[in-house]
């Protein structure tokens, strides 16, 4: 009996130190080397949206298309020089920040919004933002409402687990109008809602709504208009988890570098001839080349474990901003020029701080 | 030496404690592992407080409606409060139909035993998640819309939005003070009853203690609602239309889309499993006491009421207690179609605040605690029906 008790006693202790060891490193030192993991892994692991057509539309064969996805594209070839070098999973809005935490993918890329509360609460950082968005409204033509502040009693469809939910209820508040949210878990089931008059308009982000009208229009000849009102700002962007900045450094900087070249005018086209011969230093500095001759400056991103020219591989696999943009959201009716997500030159907010 | 370990190792008893000695260090490892890391992970209650952030209006009663402005632990009580109000619903309602399809399931009469049968093997062998989405989506959408409602307007009235039905309203802000007075006047009435009941079976003198309980019970309960102001008045549904021309209900019930879904669809399916129980009971009752009964001139009503059925139930009920529970657990599944249960309102909260192991907890006290109060309850039942 008193070995039986001994033996009980050792065990605990034996398993008390054992832990007690394990867990004081991780306490003190929580950085994480996800660049370390990707590299070893051989390709990037991407978690994207798989049913917003001009976003991220995941196909049956793992391959995927949309502007989240040029991203991911982009990272894989900053990374490893080559563009396909990634797996695409499918990040749903309910578990997104789970798939991310959990490490299951490498970096978020699925018309995420920025909050204040997402940076402080979860285990997310968010690298600059590729598009900006807002909630709005949509109505059937036929109900002869132009503006949201005329919506006061009706029903409103809403997507679950969206940032929309709390900007329409925000905005209503402070209007003094009342509504009822009728709440599903699918863009599907949503549109059956709307076209059936079980919700009376469909709130959603912006960008959305424009893909659901054109949608309506088409195969059900169906008018919606989307009200004027901007009723949240949506700033959509890749985030990846907290403690990494040197990841995060890779992502923020992929993302300006394709601001930068749109700013500079280089394209996939001509993206080899301006490494050749840079028309000036920031090019030079952009694609890691030297100017005029000159010796070709480290930036330090990535810490040597990329490559120098990373923007080269980026530049000529998917293009500078304006490129990704115009191959995926113009396509889809989402129109750049005067709005928000114009470059800065033109009025609008696309803008990146210098490469240098 | 070397000997000495050889005997030490080939030993019965030795190798033995060093298995244990390993397995049980690494229990321990795993254990405490667990432990500490749903500790870090939960000290942080502080969420709770914050704001719920957007209004869900699809529970059935008005004071389960969530507002965006309900603190996040007032919101989960709530969606705890609307997986109640389906799930009692739904075991009083499957259990009538059970009740009603097991036993003409065994009825000479082709076409209740066929009907029966159908709706048995249909709805048994459909996974619930399909039955409510079928409901919400399929059937329920394509009643008429709001405009077009059809019913009785003004008392019971139909579309794709729900179904408005008339309810109690409170008449001021202290209307559940009458609930505690109705609760009050239950447990005196009860009380007096039993006294009486006592004496009867003391002294052989008739007490009357049910039409004693039964006029303190409707005493207390009509002198306080006159005291109270008239309390709870009947609010009649109605359709109301907004200046730019959108109808919504209100006053009344709003049975809507997602409770009535998840309501039918949960009753018709456990329904299905409750009549195969109540089959299997009533045949599992010997022949002999059918026989017995016939045999003393009962009719074939008498027989089953007072013979088969009280028999049948003492099998019936712990098998009833699992299903009871699981249609508890499986209510959960009615997140999906925009009813606002414990689940639905729990996953807004970690959507926007992203304390998923606080919340999930909370989940798991809910069910663990309804699960119980079922169990206790259906225990108590038991323990009374069997043979003593």
């Amino acid at each position: 009996m008193t070995g039986r008790i001994l033996l009980l006693a050792l065990a605990i202790v034996a398993g008390l130190m054992i832990f007690t060891a394990c867990t004081t490193e991780d306490a003190g030192d929580p950085r994480e080397d996800t660049l370390g993991v990707i590299l070893d892994r051989g390709t990037l692991v991407c978690g994207i949206k798989a049913d917003t057509p001009g976003f991220g539309v995941l196909n049956p064969d793992g391959s995927a298309v949309g502007n989240d996805v040029d991203y991911c594209h982009a990272l894989a070839a900053a990374i490893f020089g080559d563009a396909n070098a990634v797996e695409f999973k499918e990040a749903t809005s309910a578990n997104r920040f789970e798939l991310l935490a959990a490490k299951e993918i490498d970096v978020l890329i699925r018309t995420t919004t920025w909050t204040a509360s997402r940076d402080a609460d979860l285990n997310v950082a968010f690298a600059p933002t590729t598009f900006y968005d807002g909630a709005g409204i949509m109505v059937h033509a036929g109900s002869g409402v132009t503006s949201v502040n005329e919506l006061g009693g009706s029903t409103i469809c809403i997507l679950d687990g969206t940032s929309t939910q709390g900007a329409v209820s925000d905005y209503f508040a402070e209007n003094g109008l009342t509504y009822s949210e009728l709440t599903l878990q699918d863009n599907a089931a949503i549109r059956g809602s709307f076209i059936g008059g079980q919700c009376d308009a469909w709130s959603s982000d912006k960008s959305q709504l424009g893909g659901h009208q054109f949608s309506l229009k088409s195969d059900e000849n169906l008018d919606a208009i989307v009200l004027p009102e901007t009723l949240s700002k949506e700033p959509l962007g890749p985030s990846v988890r907290d403690y990494d900045s040197e990841w995060e450094d890779i992502v923020r900087w992929v993302v300006n570098g394709m601001i930068i070249a749109e700013e500079q005018g280089v394209t996939s086209a001509n993206v080899s001839q301006m490494a050749a011969n840079p028309p000036n230093n920031t090019v030079a500095r952009l694609l890691g080349v030297g100017f005029d001759g000159g010796a070709p400056s480290n930036l330090g991103i990535g810490h040597g474990r990329i490559d120098g020219t990373f923007m080269q591989d980026v530049i000529s696999a998917v293009g500078n901003y304006g490129e990704a943009y115009e191959r995926t959201l113009e396509a889809v009716g989402l129109t750049r020029a005067g709005s928000l997500n114009d470059s800065y030159v033109n009025g609008g907010l696309i803008y990146a701080p210098p490469m240098r | 030496m070397k000997q000495y370990v050889s005997e030490l190792w080939y030993h019965g008893s030795t190798r033995a404690n060093l298995v244990n000695v390993v397995v049980g260090t690494l229990a321990v490892i795993i254990a405490t592992y667990l432990v500490y890391s749903i500790f870090v992970n939960l000290f942080d209650f502080r969420f709770l407080t914050g704001p719920y952030g957007s209004p869900d209006r699809s529970a059935i009663f008005v004071f389960l409606h969530v507002e965006a402005s309900d603190p996040r632990w007032l919101g989960m009580l709530k969606g705890a409060g609307n997986t109640i109000s389906v799930v009692v619903f739904a075991i009083a309602l499957a259990s009538l139909l059970g009740l009603f399809v097991g036993v003409a399931r065994l009825s000479t009469n082709p076409i209740l035993n066929r009907l029966g049968g159908i709706y048995v093997e249909t709805f048994r062998n459909l996974p619930l998640l399909l039955l409510m989405f079928f409901f919400a989506f399929g059937v329920f959408r394509s009643l008429p819309q709001i405009e077009a409602r059809t019913g009785i307007d003004g008392f019971f009235m139909v579309s794709n939005r729900g179904i408005a039905v008339p309810w109690l309203a409170g008449a001021h802000d202290f209307w559940w003070l009458w609930m505690i007075a109705l609760f009050a006047g239950g447990a005196v009435a009860l009380w007096v009853r039993r006294r009486r009941e006592q004496q009867e079976d003391l002294t052989g003198q008739t007490m009357h203690g049910n039409a004693w309980a039964l006029a303190i019970f409707l005493g207390v309960g009509v002198v306080s609602y006159v005291l109270l102001l008239f309390p709870l008045r009947p609010a009649l549904p109605e359709v109301v239309q907004s200046d730019a021309g959108f109808f919504a209900y209100q006053h009344g019930a709003l049975l809507g889309l997602g409770y009535i879904s998840a309501l039918v669809s949960v009753t018709l399916y456990f329904g299905a499993f409750i009549a195969e129980i109540v089959r299997g009971s009533i045949q599992a009752v010997p022949h002999g006491q059918v026989e017995a009964a016939s045999s003393l001139g009962f009719t074939t009503y008498q027989r089953f009421t007072l013979v088969v059925l009280p028999q049948a139930l003492r099998i019936m009920i712990p098998a009833l207690n699992n299903e009871f529970q699981n249609t508890n657990k499986d209510s959960t599944l009615a997140h999906v179609i925009a009813f606002g249960e414990i689940v639905l309102i729990s996953n807004r909260i970690v959507n926007n605040a992203g304390n998923l192991l606080q919340v999930y907890l909370f989940i798991f006290i809910v069910f663990i605690v309804t699960n119980l109060i079922i169990s206790t309850i259906m225990n108590t039942i038991n323990k009374n029906v069997q043979l003593k």
